[in-house]
């Protein structure tokens, strides 16, 4: 009877597995820390808040969906390293060779009334002037070429200004451990520019624009 | 014996509770299946005390001076009397009139742009804007939660005391959905209900409506909950484009929520900003003073010809919606005891 207990114990490390994700935030091959300058070809600047919704994660073999992770939403938030840590519980590595989730929270979450986890809008990331989740916020200072600050608060679930981004990544690692890096660098080239937007509050098509190119850069590696 | 008795203490038991789900929630009769999904957040008597106890605290704002009943008074259909535009913390004066609030299961979008498209998040719209409770949810749930009546209130409705956003909004959302006006003059007449009818200029009145209020007035909520522009010039000073700040289309501008006639005889200053005082002034607009602009609602354009016998008539069945049972319900009036 003893014997059948420790089996029981063994079954999770034996059998199912899990996959983890750890997800960060870089500019080119420099992971960013919060509150630390970053410097860029023609600018320089610190990040002093990033969170963002990762969301509706299914895990794919041979284009055969395997999974789908019952937990609808994660809020990655960089001050706090736990919540950079995706733990997918049940997934056997060995059989996934793909992974697909959204960037944002989708239209029908939008329009479902309150949620808890994650979704719960005592998170701060829901518009209380206007119904829907804030996909991502990253707030921070330009340092060169001039001082400015810069408030990045990218949202929006109704068509035109729907911000949710489908990511699909391929993986063929076994060991469950795989990092998610996001690569800022072309989005801060793009709001440095003269006549872009620092500080985008709002769904607008600029707000869809600077979400696809958050996304153009996401990347997954061993 | 002994089991004839746990028979009959568990048939007694189902039929009162029965009894009081009935009481909490009831679809009125040839009314439209409500558009709120109760399957998410069903109707329970201690989360609507809850709620009612949270609509009725001024914890809810930041200088606890202001509760939701601030502006949403129950002796004038959920509405602030005499107050045109709404009136927040510090003497802050809002940019739009606080609409009643009636019928809300049945509603598609909230807010007069349809800012807010879910009636659990309703809540947080007032609560967080600067000119009205001027608070944060996270701020909110903090205070209340240092508060041993809290605790035992979401214990009763919830099983526990752990407060979270989500049931903190639901039992709002639940004390709302309540609301319901269901029982005016017209609604007896039209039920058939015995010994009850239209006067003379009622009836006329209800023709002229039928003709031409009910294309956007649409009974038995008495809005169709489209957005349509009115025929008010615009304000020089609010400036407010209405539907078209949330959609940015220039089509939506100057655009504003139909909003239900239900109650109106008690739910004065009237339109989006509250303008008018009256309902001859209301009429007025619309038969003598439509602005027009790109965007008016085409049964405005050229004004809505009424005669003052017309006015009056139309004035008379407008009263017929008053629901003195809802107005007076006292489940919906300040919470005395919890």
């Amino acid at each position: 009877m003893n014997k059948l207990k420790y089996c029981l114990f063994l079954i999770p490390f034996l059998g199912w597995g899990q996959l983890t994700l750890d997800v960060n935030l870089a500019v080119g091959e420099r992971v960013l820390i919060l509150n630390q300058p970053v410097e860029l070809k023609d600018c320089s600047f610190q990040l002093e808040q990033a969170r963002f919704y990762l969301s509706k994660f299914e895990f794919y073999q041979n284009g055969h969906l395997v999974a789908a992770d019952p937990v609808n939403a994660y809020l990655v938030d960089l001050e706090l390293d736990s919540t950079r840590k995706l733990i997918f519980q049940n997934i056997d590595p060995k059989k996934v060779d793909g992974i697909r989730f959204l960037f944002g929270i989708d239209s029908i979450t939008n329009t479902s009334g309150a949620m808890s986890g994650a979704l719960d809008p005592m998170h701060g990331m829901y518009w209380s002037w206007q119904s829907g989740y804030i996909n991502c916020k990253l707030e921070g200072t330009f340092i060169k070429p001039k001082r400015e600050a810069f408030q990045l608060h990218l949202g929006g679930y109704a068509f035109p200004f729907s911000g949710a981004q489908q990511i699909s990544l391929k993986t063929n690692n076994a060991d469950g451990e795989l990092k998610v890096t996001i690569d800022l660098d072309l989005l801060m080239q793009e709001i440095i520019r003269p006549q872009a937007n620092l500080h985008v509050m709002s769904p607008c098509i600029r707000a869809v624009e600077y979400a696809q190119l958050l996304v153009k850069s996401v990347d997954l590696k061993p | 014996m002994k089991r004839l008795e746990v028979l009959c203490l568990t048939l007694i038991l189902l039929m009162v509770s029965f009894r009081y789900s009935e009481e909490l929630w009831k679809t009125p009769s040839d009314w439209p299946e409500p558009v709120y999904n109760f399957k998410k957040n069903p109707l329970d008597s201690a989360t609507v005390q809850l709620g009612r106890v949270l609509f009725y605290d001024p914890v809810l704002s930041a200088d606890s001076t202001v509760s939701c009943a601030s502006c949403h008074s129950p002796y004038n259909a959920f509405t602030h009397v005499d107050h045109a535009l709404s009136h927040g913390i510090k003497d802050r004066i809002g940019t739009r009139n606080s609409p009643v609030l009636v019928n809300l299961a049945w509603g598609k979008s909230f807010m007069w742009d349809g800012a807010v498209n879910h009636l659990d998040m309703q809540a947080l719209a007032p609560l967080e804007n600067h000119l009205e409770m001027d608070e944060t949810l996270p701020h909110v749930l903090q205070k209340i939660k240092l508060q041993a009546k809290y605790k035992r209130l979401f214990k009763a409705a919830f099983r526990t005391e752990t407060i979270t956003g989500e049931r903190f909004l639901k039992a709002i959302s639940q004390f709302m959905l309540t609301l319901v006006s269901a029982d005016s003059k017209y609604d007896q007449v039209i039920r058939g209900e015995k010994g009850i009818s239209f006067t003379e200029q009622e009836s006329n009145g209800y023709l002229l409506f039928k003709e031409h209020c009910a294309s956007c007035h649409t009974e038995p909520l008495f809005t169709n909950q489209t957005f349509q522009n009115n025929g008010l010039a615009p304000d020089s000073l609010l400036k407010d484009a209405g539907r078209m700040n949330i959609t940015r289309k220039s089509s939506d501008s100057l655009k504003f929520k139909v909003p239900t006639l239900r109650n109106i005889e008690r739910s004065a200053p009237y339109m989006h900003d509250g303008r008018y005082r009256s309902l001859q002034m209301v009429l007025f607009h619309y038969s003598s003073d439509v602005h027009s602009s790109v965007t008016l609602a085409p049964e405005l354009r050229g004004g809505i010809n009424l005669t003052e016998a017309d006015k009056r008539n139309l004035i008379a069945f407008l009263k017929t919606l008053t629901d003195n049972t809802f107005l007076n319900n006292k489940q919906f009036q300040y919470p005395r005891t919890f």
